[in-house]
């Protein structure tokens, strides 16, 4: 594959479908990692979960809505970066099923 | 080695204010940059966008498109988005320092532009004549 620059922001919200063509869900975060080496991308947060991060809801939503907090923490998926194909940033695809997702601590 | 930092790209860095070395705002980043080398390579965010043109797209390439056409017509020249690379950002807070001066920025370029074309022109602008 030749080398090749994309947009996080054209990324943002798409729709994420596994390899059966399942809706996996929508891009909301994307998790980095700094080092001295660089930045270097480590997931990519899907669902409601990735929407509600940066909307910074996490830190205060359990004093209000504990149960809606609590369903979101267990909807959202982070998927690493070697199971995320983005050859076609327009359509991201997950490299495997849904079930089969690895996911990370967010 | 300092320990890796993590961080989110959206709620850390997108939209996020942009400062020099002297905190002289510079801009927003409107978009962001990754790098793919391959499949098995992991991505890597190289450089850090400004523009108008970059924000038009976020809402409707159409529309960007179309301001970038517009714009060309009228004969501004400076709306091509700025590049800064990743390796200039000094600091991720509040706001992205970087490792830049704003007086030689090109990210206020169009600024520079505004102040020697019309605001120097103008009587009571503050600015000291030059002898």
């Amino acid at each position: 594959m030749k080398q090749r620059h994309i947009h996080v922001e054209y990324l943002l919200g798409r729709t994420v479908r596994d390899i059966d063509g399942r809706r996996a869900g929508r891009i909301e975060e994307i998790q980095v990692e700094l080092s001295s080496r660089g930045c270097f991308v480590t997931g990519f947060v899907l669902g409601a979960r990735g929407l509600l991060k940066r909307l910074s809801f996490r830190g205060i939503a359990p004093l209000f809505t504990p149960s809606l907090a609590a369903n979101v923490q267990r909807r959202a998926e982070v998927v690493p970066w070697q199971q995320m194909d983005l050859n076609d940033p327009k359509c991201p695809r997950l490299r495997c099923r849904k079930d089969e997702i690895h996911t990370m601590p967010a | 080695m300092s320990k890796p930092q993590k961080l989110h790209l959206i709620r850390d860095v997108l939209d996020k204010l942009l400062v020099d070395r002297d905190n002289v705002p510079l801009g927003r980043v409107d978009g962001i940059v990754l790098l793919l080398r391959g499949e098995q390579t992991q991505p890597r965010v190289v450089q850090i966008e400004c523009g108008m043109v970059t924000l038009w797209r976020r809402l409707s390439i159409r529309w960007a498109d179309r301001t970038y056409r517009i714009g060309r017509r009228l004969g501004l020249r400076r709306q091509r988005p700025v590049r800064v690379d990743w390796s200039k950002i000094d600091n991720i807070g509040r706001e992205l320092t970087l490792d830049v001066l704003a007086k030689h920025s090109p990210l206020l370029a169009g600024e520079r532009w505004l102040l020697e074309r019309v605001i120097r022109h103008i009587p009571g602008n503050g600015m000291k004549k030059e002898t």
